[in-house]
């Protein structure tokens, strides 16, 4: 789920954050925009690597891998934390 | 008791508020803020925050800034006041500016330090440092004859449902140097001394005092608009906030981060280069750029 309270701002095919707690800026691409629109709600690992095999051309092996670094990275800046 | 109407409010007062317009006596609607002086010393509050000139509580605040008066505003809509030491009958700038802020922001409006102007039902906002001329810019798109003043140095943002926030005329005169105050008179508008001050107060043509005006666009003075990126605007709006400070102490200020960073990513953002703020002429082709850019 979401760790953050966010502005979302869309730039071309990213999407720009400002995190309103942290006051940080963060860019995230294409793939990871989605993830973040989907965590919206709390959404399991399945169902993210589900919604971007559905609209991107990826093996569901990669993007499992993709989908745990970005999940990593959003928990370690804060964005992302598991859901309780 | 003493009606107005300001910033899309009637506020009611056992003294009159001369910076703000009379409301019509047909008006008989319940009154959105009251006004009175307090009968005996103001009653200890839970405090919250300490700030400069005032006291943040958890049901509005205690405002202090100078010695003619102190304000205890009691969410909604009550404001009981005691006269100080330097009292002069009258409330003084501080009550027309920060506390009418502070009681708008707790209603839900967001305080912009800017002056605004109504041009064909839509608002324009001019936003930029002291001294950069928007006082006089809306002045002069006001003698125009193109434009209504909506507000001077205090303009309120109000969020809707959809679409672009809006705007209702705030107090109703504009602080200018005496030079443009010849030339404004000159059009048509009433000028009024201001005792105490070397600026004189004029009266352009205004807006309708209980008609929300959507807002069309930004005018930025002193800072070039073009390079300021859209995933920045809600922020270059957030410093443009009226006593930014208190802004973000007074509960709500997530929401009007929101209400600016949409703002600032669904409207036009222009410049136009800062300027003698005295010049009469040259605030003429200033004025005439900005209605190019409204056209």
């Amino acid at each position: 789920m979401r760790g953050a309270e966010c502005v979302e701002t869309e730039v071309e095919d990213a999407l720009v954050l400002l995190d309103l707690d942290g006051g940080m800026y963060f860019t995230l691409n294409g793939p990871a925009a989605d993830v973040w629109r989907a965590l919206e709600a709390p959404a399991s690992e399945d169902a993210l690597i589900e919604t971007l095999t559905a609209k991107y051309d990826v093996e569901p092996a990669k993007c499992a891998q993709s989908v745990a670094r970005l999940l990593e990275d959003l928990t370690q800046k804060g964005l992302a934390k598991p859901a309780a | 008791m003493h009606r107005h109407i300001a910033f899309g409010l009637r506020w009611d007062s056992d003294i009159a508020l001369d910076q703000f317009a009379k409301a019509s006596l047909a008006d008989t609607l319940p009154p959105d803020i009251t006004i009175r002086r307090a009968a005996g010393p103001l009653p200890d509050r839970e405090m919250v925050h300490r700030k400069d000139g005032g006291t943040l509580c958890a049901d509005g605040f205690r405002m202090h800034g100078d010695d003619e008066a102190i304000y205890d505003f009691r969410a909604p809509g009550t404001i009981e006041w005691r006269p100080g030491p330097a009292w002069q009958g009258r409330f003084p700038p501080l009550f027309f500016g920060t506390v009418a802020a502070l009681v708008l922001a707790w209603r839900g409006g967001v305080p912009i330090h800017g002056s605004s102007v109504e041009i064909d039902g839509r608002a324009w906002l001019i936003c930029g440092p002291s001294g950069a001329g928007k006082s006089t810019l809306a002045a002069t798109l006001a003698a125009s004859g193109k434009a209504r003043l909506i507000a001077d140095d205090l303009s309120i943002l109000q969020g809707s449902a959809s679409g672009p926030p809006t705007l209702y005329p705030g107090r109703p005169a504009i602080r200018l140097f005496p030079a443009l105050a010849e030339h404004m008179r000159a059009s048509g508008a009433e000028v009024r001394e201001d005792p105490g001050n070397d600026k004189l107060l004029v009266r352009p043509a205004r807006a309708d005092p209980l008609t929300p005006v959507p807002l069309a666009a930004f005018i930025i003075l002193g800072t070039d608009a073009a390079g300021i990126p859209l995933w920045r605007r809600g922020a270059f709006l957030d410093s443009q906030l009226f006593r930014p400070m208190w802004m973000r102490a007074i509960p709500g200020w997530r929401d009007r981060f929101r209400m600016l960073h949409h703002a600032g990513t669904i409207l036009p953002m222009h410049s136009l280069r800062p300027a003698d703020i005295r010049n009469a002429a040259d605030f003429h082709a200033r004025a005439s750029q900005a209605l190019a850019l409204s056209n």
